[in-house]
This record gives structure tokens, sequence and C-alpha cells, in this order.
């Protein structure tokens, strides 16, 4: 990238940090629910501190607060960068209880109490936008990526000249097509990864030093 | 009559509304079981705001949410040489925005968005997991800027 490429993303709140020298990033990790958001947090998380971050599970939704992890230190060929990652809850246009219940077994109480957090939680997650520094986006590679919260995620990321890098998750299951989602975005990096698996992740890395520091 | 009102909305239409009074008219409609074609789409923050309000109005029991499609804002490529410097984005292209129970996206690329428009037949008793699924109808939205289509997919940097 460029030097002129570098000031034209760079947004006055990032020159400012820049030029003030705050010593580290607040990295959000956004995408749609179930695309591996909580298992790359935990991932990151575990790495490089050793602790866990939160609890993930086939269930959309699971996570539906959003939380903070802070003073990650990600070191990569002699480099580094230090963050503060958030990993947030699911964006989606919709939620129904009866999801929850007809394919994931829950009561009806325990699928509308969990309707009503995520409600909250998509909430929770778009005002975080206002209060991140860059963004890593977690698509599942193995479904369709003009997935409107996709679109609508990255238009945002756009407007405010936020960083973005976006993860191509789940690249150990069958259907699996990173060169889907690099060909729908081609304006943004893609780094193909398993957060589950750890495929790719050091590539991740290297990608997040480059990219937000 | 049964059957789901379409109704295809003007830019200049929407042009009358500030952010806020567009996002408010289109979930009025939204819960009323109105889909709405809107020439002139969202911008990507007013698709966001839009996306809260629907969260804070969700009750299980009436309304769960929004089905909408859009296509991406694409970066000003003619223009003043501030405009490119800024990045400065074209118009939001057209948007389909409907009650989630009743609109579901069947294909969606970077220039077509394919739709089901259920009746409130086919809903039957709002439980959405257990609608027969033959629809009553059928729209689709092809964009007419084809550019797209001609170009050849960029390898990406990332890898």
């Amino acid at each position: 990238m460029g030097f002129r490429d570098k000031i034209k993303k760079m947004s006055f709140g990032r020159w400012l940090k820049k030029f003030f020298g705050k010593s580290h990033l607040r990295i959000g990790i956004y995408g749609p629910p179930n695309a591996g958001k909580t298992t790359l947090a935990n991932r990151i998380v575990r790495d490089w501190t050793g602790k866990v971050m939160g609890a993930t599970s086939a269930i959309p939704h699971e996570t539906r607060r959003a939380r903070v992890s802070s003073d990650i230190v990600i070191e990569n060929d002699g480099s580094s960068l230090t963050i503060d990652v958030v990993d947030t809850p699911g964006i989606a246009t919709k939620i129904d209880f009866h999801e929850f219940v007809e394919q994931y077994g829950l009561t009806e109480e325990e699928g509308r109490r969990r309707a009503k957090e995520a409600t909250g939680g998509v909430i929770e997650a778009i005002k975080w936008l206002d209060d991140v520094d860059g963004v890593l986006l977690v698509m599942d590679s193995s479904l369709d990526p003009f997935n409107q919260i996709n679109i609508t995620i990255l238009g945002n990321l756009e407007a405010r000249k936020l960083p973005v890098l976006i993860a191509a998750n789940k690249i150990d299951s069958k259907n699996s097509s990173p060169s889907t989602i690099k060909n729908a975005f081609p304006q943004h990096p893609v780094v193909p990864i398993s957060a589950l698996k750890g495929n790719n992740i050091e590539k991740l890395y290297k990608r997040m030093i480059k990219h937000f520091g | 009559m049964a059957g789901v009102n379409i109704n295809l909305i003007s830019i200049e239409r929407l042009a009358q509304f500030s952010s806020r009074d567009k996002i408010r008219y289109i979930l009025r409609e939204v819960k009323r079981g109105n889909v709405l074609v809107l020439e002139q789409g969202l911008t990507a923050q007013e698709e966001a705001e839009l996306i809260k309000t629907t969260m804070s109005d969700i009750d299980q029991d009436t309304f769960i949410g929004i089905e909408m499609q859009s296509y991406s804002q694409e970066d000003i490529k003619k223009g003043s040489w501030l405009s490119k410097l800024l990045r400065r984005k074209q118009p939001p292209r057209m948007s389909v925005i409907g009650p989630a129970d009743l609109l579901r996206t069947i294909h969606k690329d970077g220039n077509m968005i394919q739709a089901v428009v259920l009746t409130q037949e086919d809903v039957g008793d709002g439980n959405s997991k257990s609608r027969p699924p033959p629809p009553k109808s059928h729209t689709s939205a092809q964009s007419t800027d084809n550019k797209k289509e001609e170009e050849k997919p960029q390898e990406n940097e990332g890898d």
C-alpha cells in the first residue's frame, strides 16, 4: 500500500492517535451470527494471554453482550501490535425465537429469553462501531458472502474510514470458498482462516500487524 | 383482497424525509405487512440505524424483524480529485425491505437480488418454520448497472 493510499484510508481519529502516540488500538470483531467471532476472539486471546474470552455454541446469538479483552500484544517477525479485542454479538435484521426452539431444541421460555437478549446484543454491537479503531470482519467462507449484514457492516466501516480485515473463517469446512469472498470484496484484504483449528492464524496475525499497526 | 402490498418508492418521495423520518416511515410500512422497493436505498449508516430501531421494536409475537437487501455503495470513480481523494461514495442503489416473515431472499449477488414474497396464507399461524413452501408471488430486481458483470474478479492482497 502506497503512502497516498494510507493517507486516504486513515480517519481523523486515527491520525490523532498516531500523532499523540496512543499505545494501542481497539479492534472490534464483527460479523453475522455463527460466523465464528467468539471462536476467533478466544483464539487470539488464548494465543497471546492464555485466557479464554467467552463461550461458543452452535446456537446462533450465543454472544449477547460485547466483551473486551485488553492489552493483547500480538507479535510476528519482530513486529508487534498492542490491541484491545472487542468481541461483539452477531448482527442480524431479524430474530425469531421459533428458530431456537425448532432447530436447536430450546424451550419456548429459553428461546424467548435468548431472542430478547439477542436484540439488545445487536444494538450494542452497532453502538460499538463508534468506539473501535479497526475491525476484523468474520465471514463464514462456506456461505454466500453477499449477506446483507456483511454489506451493511462494510458500508459503515468504509463511511467511517476504519481499517477492516476480512477473516474468511471455517476454511476447514467442506464447502468453504474463501475466493468467493475475495471476489465479492476485492477492495478489502481477506485472510482465509480456521479459527477453530488454527489454520493460517499466523498469517492473520502478520496481516493484523501490517494492516492495523 | 389477500396478498402482499409491494410499494415502489421513488427518489423524490424519499427525499422528502430526513434519515430518522425515513427509518420511521419504512418501519411503519413494514410492520403493516408491506414490502418496500426503494428507488434509492439507504446509506450504510441509515441501514445500521434501521437495524437498531428494528431490534428495539421486535416483539416475538407480532414482529420478528425485517428482511433487507441492498447493494454496496460504490466509490465515486469520476468527478473531482477531492471526491476521489476522500473516497466519496455514489448514492445508494436500489433496496428492498419487508417483514422478515413475508419476504425471503433466495439469491443475491453484486447485480441481482432475487426474493420471494409469501402471502398471509403461506405464513399461516405466524410460525415461520412451519410455513408451507410454495410462494404465491415472486419478484426479482436487477440492477441497471452492469459494469460489475464485465469486471473480472481481482486477486486480493490478503492471502
